[in-house]
């Protein structure tokens, strides 16, 4: 393999599976905050019925090994629910469910760590209970959650590389077809590792970014 | 839905095998872990160097070896000794040497954290008190630092011992390499894949219990 192969050739297959990377994550990313917030507010609600449960799978997924249930989705999805799913679609579906107990716990810890006070005051003040909510406890809870749900998504996408192993072709799958066609995997899995870091050290930079203003403004 | 009957003989059948692939999950994490923390100290020391270029090649360590993917180290590491080098590694040092880089990378973050915590009076104190610097290190900030990052070295023992499910690509006979192989060999895969997370379960979630316990009893004395 000689540069001009690998800018040619090389290059461009491994690019193309990261941008199937970002799709994958951006995709599963949004199943598992959306659902994430519904776990959240379930496990915060005073009902047993819908705490326990919420409760339950949060512990049960984050007690377990992604790998684990990628490969169960991928086997148990069809054969469940009768519909012939590509790899693609079962595997976001696993990441994005997994990813929910993960972005759930960071929603509820970022919620309970508000003052109780802060509501009460906003009460007192002749806030409507909404008006509470949407002015004074949601925008402290966003300030509080930006950073470990950016440390969540970078674990995201690390994960996404696992995808590999049922056969898509994003960029972890086509760093080892590409090793093993090119014969030459040092710089193959070399450039491979470093467009990873490219797609997730930006993010952990901006985590740590937010993470000190978060310290500042508290 | 489908009507779908199931049958947990096989996975039963096979739990002897899971267990089996449990003990090396097991035994990999005990070893990176034992490789790791030193390394971590060496590492944590580096990055609090008054030297620059230290300083920076253990920054440079930790921020890459915490944001790549496993499975890219684990797959270097398989391919690239072999057919770059001609040096042929087993499955397990394989994994044990990436296991090592990205846990000692975390480690190394969290006592780095753990000893900048410490009120810098403590060394000051103790220089004052007559010590040198080395041994103000090794007998005032260290064991403090130490008993504050106990709860989070304990984290990433439990996300260690999630990850090596990784290992199973590569060859390793883990427990969820046991459990891939079993769930195509007996065609029961939904039912040996479920008893192998609930295994992964019954082993991690007390351990994740534990540790909560522990970081209620460290906040509190302090």
């Amino acid at each position: 393999m000689d540069l001009e192969s690998f800018l040619r050739v090389f290059l461009p297959f491994l690019l193309g599976g990261a941008a199937l990377t970002i799709v994958i994550s951006a995709a599963a990313s949004v199943i598992g905050i959306g659902l994430g917030l519904l776990v959240a507010a379930g496990r915060l609600s005073g009902r047993a019925l819908i705490s326990a449960p919420s409760a339950l799978f949060v512990d049960f997924f984050r007690s377990t090994p992604f790998f684990v249930h990628l490969v169960w989705f991928f086997f148990a999805l069809p054969i469940l629910t009768g519909l012939s799913l590509d790899a693609i679609t079962t595997g976001i579906a696993a990441l994005g469910v997994y990813s929910a107990a993960y972005f759930a716990e960071v929603f509820r810890t970022g919620i309970l760590a508000i003052p109780v006070g802060q509501r009460d005051a906003a009460l007192a003040a002749g806030m409507t209970d909404r008006q509470a909510v949407r002015r004074i406890v949601l925008p402290q809870a966003v300030r509080m959650v930006l950073p470990p749900m950016v440390n969540t998504l970078v674990v995201l996408v690390k994960d996404s590389s696992l995808f590999s192993v049922l056969g898509v072709a994003e960029l972890m799958y086509r760093a080892g077809a590409a090793s093993q066609f090119s014969s030459r995997p040092l710089v193959i899995m070399t450039v491979t590792g470093l467009i990873y870091i490219a797609l997730t050290y930006p993010t952990t930079v901006l985590g740590s970014v937010l993470q000190r203003q978060v310290a500042k403004a508290t | 839905m489908l009507e779908y009957s199931w049958d947990w003989s096989a996975a039963v059948d096979g739990l002897p095998l899971l267990i089996e692939g449990l003990a090396v999950s097991f035994v990999l994490a005990l070893t990176v872990m034992t490789v790791s923390l030193p390394v971590s100290l060496i590492v944590a020391g580096a990055r609090l160097s008054t030297i620059a270029p230290i300083r920076f090649s253990a920054y440079a360590y930790t921020e890459m070896l915490r944001t790549l993917p496993l499975l890219v180290l684990l797959t270097w590491f398989f391919f690239v000794p072999g057919l770059s080098f001609g040096v042929n590694l087993e499955p397990f040092v394989i994994a044990v040497v990436a296991f090592v880089l990205t846990t000692s990378a975390f480690l190394a973050e969290v006592v780095r954290g753990s000893i900048q915590s410490i009120d810098p009076g403590q060394r000051e104190a103790a220089v004052a008190a007559g010590m040198t610097s080395w041994q103000a290190a090794r007998r005032v900030v260290l064991p403090q630092a130490l008993r504050r990052a106990l709860p989070l070295i304990g984290a990433v023992w439990i996300s260690l011992l999630k990850d090596t499910s990784l290992v199973s690509v590569v060859a390793v006979h883990d427990l969820m390499f046991e459990a891939r192989v079993l769930a195509v060999t007996v065609y029961r895969p939904i039912e040996v894949l479920t008893f192998a997370a609930l295994i992964y379960f019954v082993v991690t979630y007390p351990q994740g219990r534990l540790l909560e316990w522990v970081f209620q009893r460290v906040r509190v004395s302090e």
